[in-house]
């Protein structure tokens, strides 16, 4: 398991965010430092994805900014970037590829392999799949394999937008070992879950933007 | 260049897998060249006459058709977020989804122009033209295309408000390609007209990607 | 340096000092159009091939020049709403895209109007004819693209990049639409052109210019604020500002 730089921090302040004419959320703030994670909730169009969306930089906030260890990531992007997973609602895979190509550009994001395909796709439960079309499989299996990243990956800060959809209790408990291993490893993880989340003895800071 | 090549062979082999679909553009090329003569004269000499801008348009056209699937399915299944999040240069990834889209479907489209040049009895002497003003230009609509696609990503009607948005950007490649095939067609030099198309890809190369990105961050906000 | 022109640049500051830009440049635009109008209707001469409908010369060109001159400032206002996300910029590209498009169709219509009694043909394939129709249609896209977006902000935005990408590709569009306006030139030369600068046709042409000008600013600001009170709508000085006018 990679080791993180413990001192990382990821703060917010004030962010705004609207859809249209509706303001969705004003002055969020907060901070978060390593083994540290972050839980958003709210209710459905509360405007959890957008907030994740404005964390990640994708969307830019009408109001305030988001720093990593001090730098506002409008500043340094790549930086940022370098040590961020992000994995949204969406499964983002291919449907036409196989999993073993879908996998690939996991390694390719990720920048480095230390598993093997077979070992990935054994993690993820998979193996006997591998090369199977991806618009083949169910809705949890495809899940799975945007999951895959988590077990790659050397970021530091995973923002994972409900990441539990579609899996079935097996592999959730999966994820969540592995959620917590990287926690306690230094790492960081925002996230949004409609479900109850078992993050082991990890600080979990709670965010709700129902009051917001 | 690593970047490049990945992004670009991965997309090649999604055309690949969707060929079914690049099809499409190539029969409505060769359908809507049918219609020509069909709907206003079968007369060799008058094809003749209007046979370069009559390709050229509707090889514009089909490509036109088909600009929409650059970044669509990997803006509708979230893969695009995963590319734009990606540490690394956005416009090198970028040029290469758009050197892949160029090489499923434009490339296509000039390697059956030759068949369409028969259809409406373009002069032989302007056959080398043809193909040369089309390989030329089909990757400048590629890229000049890719603003409109990108600009309207997010939009629900977005497939026709790209076409009408990147439309009069063609208007300077469309004349420039058809005077050098009808000049070519009788005789006269082409060679001005290759160096201002070839200027003009060079430029958009270095400079398009750039715009696209941006564009690609609006439709993201 | 730049928060300086931010100050400048909010909403409630801009609508503050726009107010008198705008009441002057109407007075402006009426004077000049009526002395301009007077001299090109009453006291200018009339050409000698053409008589008196060499006058709609005199509506026709300065729709023209305003026109181009109007999608120079909607681009300069597409850099500042890309670069410093100003609102009121973002406002000025939509309002330009409306009165460019405007002016360009009040030049097509009025170059049609011309080529009648010219040429017997309300259309004709000019250089300067086809610039525009080209010019409207990227007119259009903008318009077309700025109220597609459900969020007026990022329709700006997306409107700014249309507008940088297609000032850039003015001067080659209309380079390639007079080069292959040459190679097809008819027997007939266009008249689109002012005639040669007598200034007894110059002075009139140039006072309906400066008339044009005015008009669009007096129109730009005029727009520009009423829109600006339209979005801005539900914050506290907007509401002063109607409590204290009603």
């Amino acid at each position: 398991m990679s080791k993180y730089k413990t001192s990382n921090s990821l703060q917010t302040t004030a962010l705004q965010c609207e859809r249209g004419a509706r303001l969705l959320f004003d002055d969020i703030a907060f901070e978060l430092n390593s083994g540290e994670a972050l839980l958003v909730q709210g209710a459905n169009g509360s405007g959890k994805t957008s907030l994740l969306r404005i964390i990640t930089g994708l969307t830019p906030p009408i109001t305030g900014e988001v720093r990593w260890n001090g730098v506002a990531v409008a500043d340094d992007e790549q930086a940022y970037q370098r040590e961020l997973l992000y994995i949204g609602h969406q499964a983002a895979i291919k449907q036409e590829l196989s999993v073993r190509e879908n996998l690939r550009l996991h390694y390719a994001l990720n920048g480095y392999e230390t598993d093997s395909m077979v070992d990935l796709a054994e993690k993820i439960g998979l193996r006997q799949r591998l090369g199977v079309i991806c618009s083949r499989l169910s809705a949890g299996q495809q899940r799975r394999v945007s999951l895959a990243r988590l077990f790659l990956s050397n970021q530091a800060l995973w923002v994972l937008d409900e990441p539990l959809t579609a899996l079935d209790v097996d592999f959730i408990a999966v994820i969540e070992a592995r959620l917590q291993a990287h926690l306690a490893s230094g790492g960081m993880l925002v996230l949004t879950t409609h479900r109850g989340l078992d993050l082991g003895t990890a600080k979990v800071r709670n965010l709700n933007l129902d009051t917001n | 260049m690593r970047l490049f090549l990945f992004i670009f062979k991965r997309d090649i082999l999604l055309a690949i897998r969707r060929r079914r679909e690049l099809a499409n553009p190539l029969v409505f090329f060769i359908m809507v060249v049918s219609m020509f003569p069909l709907g206003v004269t079968p007369d060799h000499a008058f094809l003749a006459e209007l046979s370069a801008g009559v390709i050229w348009v509707t090889a514009l056209l089909a490509a036109l058709m088909s600009m929409d699937n650059m970044f669509r399915s990997d803006y509708d299944d979230g893969s695009l977020e995963q590319l734009l999040l990606m540490p690394g240069s956005k416009v090198v990834l970028i040029s290469a989804k758009i050197a892949a889209h160029w090489v499923s479907i434009g490339l296509p489209l000039v390697i059956i122009a030759p068949l369409m040049s028969f259809l409406l009895f373009l002069p032989a002497q302007a056959l080398p033209s043809l193909i040369i003003t089309l390989l030329i230009s089909t990757p400048i609509l590629s890229l000049l295309g890719a603003v409109g696609v990108a600009l309207t990503l997010s939009l629900r009607g977005g497939g026709v408000l790209s076409s009408l948005l990147t439309l009069p950007f063609y208007v300077p490649v469309l004349i420039f390609s058809t005077m050098a095939i009808n000049a070519a067609a009788v005789n006269q030099p082409v060679s001005g007209y290759y160096a201002l198309l070839a200027a003009f890809l060079i430029i958009s190369i270095l400079l398009v990607p750039f715009a696209v990105v941006a564009a690609l961050r609006v439709s993201y906000n | 340096m730049f928060t300086f022109l931010h100050k400048y640049a909010s909403p409630q500051y801009f609508y503050s000092w726009s107010a008198n830009w705008q009441k002057w440049s109407s007075v402006i635009a009426v004077l000049l159009m009526s002395v301009g109008l007077y001299y090109s209707l009453l006291n200018s001469p009339a050409d000698y091939q053409q008589g008196e409908t060499v006058r709609i010369m005199y509506v026709h060109v300065p729709a023209a020049w305003l026109s181009m001159f109007t999608y120079m400032v909607m681009a300069a206002a597409a850099i500042v709403a890309l670069i410093w996300r100003i609102k009121v910029a973002e406002i000025m590209i939509g309002q330009c895209a409306f009165i460019g498009a405007s002016f360009t169709a009040l030049a097509l219509i009025t170059g049609m109007l011309w080529g009648k009694p010219m040429w017997g043909a309300y259309w004709v394939w000019d250089a300067r004819l086809t610039s525009e129709l080209v010019l409207l249609f990227l007119y259009f896209g903008v318009i077309a693209l700025s109220g597609a977006f459900e969020d007026e902000r990022t329709g700006a935005r997306a409107a700014a990049i249309l507008t940088l990408v297609g000032i850039v590709n003015i001067p080659i569009i209309h380079y390639s639409v007079e080069w292959w306006n040459t190679l097809h030139q008819g027997p007939t030369v266009s008249k689109f052109d002012s005639p040669s600068a007598h200034p007894s046709m110059l002075i009139p042409l140039l006072l309906m210019a400066l008339a044009y000008k005015a008009y669009f600013f007096a129109l730009l600001f005029k727009r520009a604020r009423a829109e600006l009170i339209f979005r801005e709508r539900n914050t506290s000085w907007v509401k002063a500002l109607l409590k204290e006018s009603v």
